[in-house]
């Protein structure tokens, strides 16, 4: 029997290696999104087709000194006129083939009290980054 | 001097994330919807859960366990607590099988013994790749949400949420503000969610209209630049 936490490494368990690094820079166009409605933008992205952990992170170009990471699916609620209008961006990173990642960029307009009929949304640039783990004994 | 950890295939200011559980499963809908699962782990913790779904038993599209799974898999809680890992699968009209591969970390604050593996097979370290290194903590329901890394870049990080203690509201409001949604499943038991990380912090908030706020939350953040 071991005591787990005195090691900074044991090699009676697994852990990950880093397998790949992406990064992928995607351009969200200038948008107008009136009422309730959404705008959906996918990106493809080809890898390999081993079975990944992934540790996925996504900085918006406006707020570039965070970034949302852990698993593949973030949202984050963009103000814009002063607290009367909103834009939710929903962004999850999905495999959907043995070979393709995708990116999904959905852009929800919510709408209440004092909120003018349309949003102008502007260009964003999306980075996300994601690091591809394998389990050390997995090639 | 602290060095960029980045430049290192393997650091040891920083433990690597230790995985003490692996499995698979194959989650097949029943006459309930949603259908639970339950399948003892044997370990002397709830294990921080990962995982991956997919309708495919080789996950040629997968997608991750928590994030609802756009159209690879059906949407799946996972949770786990000092016997059981359990998930409740929402099957679709089709009522598919879903495939779950996934591993457990032991968390940071468990000071236990635990029996020791064989390790006959494969090389458990290679110097071809990057090995990930980890800062990894607990917060209790009262501590400051927000963990200092200072690591000097915006790093990766993953956060399990446990308990259903109400631990106050945090409203972040006001133009030009990003106010985070961590998506997640609240019940008892430990859920994943998404973290929030600067150059210098990880926010571990919790939106204030959530059904039930948790007591607990243990964090890695990894090495890795997000």
């Amino acid at each position: 029997m071991v005591k787990l936490n005195r090691f900074i490494m044991n090699t009676d368990y697994d852990s990950f290696k880093v397998a790949r690094k992406e990064d992928w820079t995607i351009n969200i166009p200038a948008t107008t999104i009136s009422g309730n409605n959404s705008q959906t933008y996918t990106y493809d992205f080809a890898v390999d087709p081993l079975v990944y952990f992934e540790l996925v992170s996504a900085i918006i170009s406006e707020y570039p000194d965070f970034a949302f990471t852990g698993t593949s699916y973030f949202t984050c609620r963009v103000y814009y006129d002063s607290n009367t209008s909103e834009i939710d961006y929903a962004i999850n990173v999905t495999k959907t083939s043995s070979t393709n990642y995708r990116v999904t960029v959905k852009l929800s307009r919510g709408t209440y009290a004092g909120a003018p009929a349309s949003t102008n949304v502007r260009a964003t640039t999306l980075k996300v980054k994601v690091n591809l783990l394998v389990p050390t004994e997995q090639e | 001097m602290a060095q960029d950890a980045r430049k290192f295939q393997y650091n040891s200011d920083y433990p690597m994330p230790l995985v003490t559980y692996r499995a698979q499963f194959t989650l097949a809908p029943g006459t309930t919807n949603p259908t639970l699962f339950k399948f003892e782990h044997g370990l002397p913790y709830a294990p921080l859960l990962v995982g991956k779904a997919s309708w495919n038993s080789d996950f040629s599209a997968c997608g991750d366990i928590t994030n609802g799974n756009s159209g690879v898999a059906d949407s799946i809680i996972m949770q786990s607590d000092n016997k059981y890992v359990y998930f409740v699968l929402f099957p679709s009209s089709d009522m598919r099988a879903n495939y779950v591969r996934i591993m457990g970390f032991v968390p940071p604050d468990y000071t236990g013994d635990i029996t020791t593996i064989s390790n006959d097979t494969l090389f458990r370290f290679n110097s071809d790749y990057d090995y990930v290194g980890c800062i990894q903590g607990a917060l209790d329901s009262g501590d400051s949400p927000i963990v200092s890394h200072n690591l000097g870049y915006i790093p990766q990080a993953r956060v399990w949420y446990y308990g259903t203690a109400t631990v106050g509201s945090i409203e972040v409001s006001g133009y030009g503000i990003i106010e985070p949604e961590l998506f997640t499943y609240k019940n008892s038991g430990v859920t994943v969610r998404e973290s929030l990380t600067t150059s210098t912090e990880l926010y571990t908030l919790q939106r204030s209209d959530e059904e039930t706020l948790d007591s607990k939350v243990y964090y890695h953040i990894y090495t890795l630049e997000g």
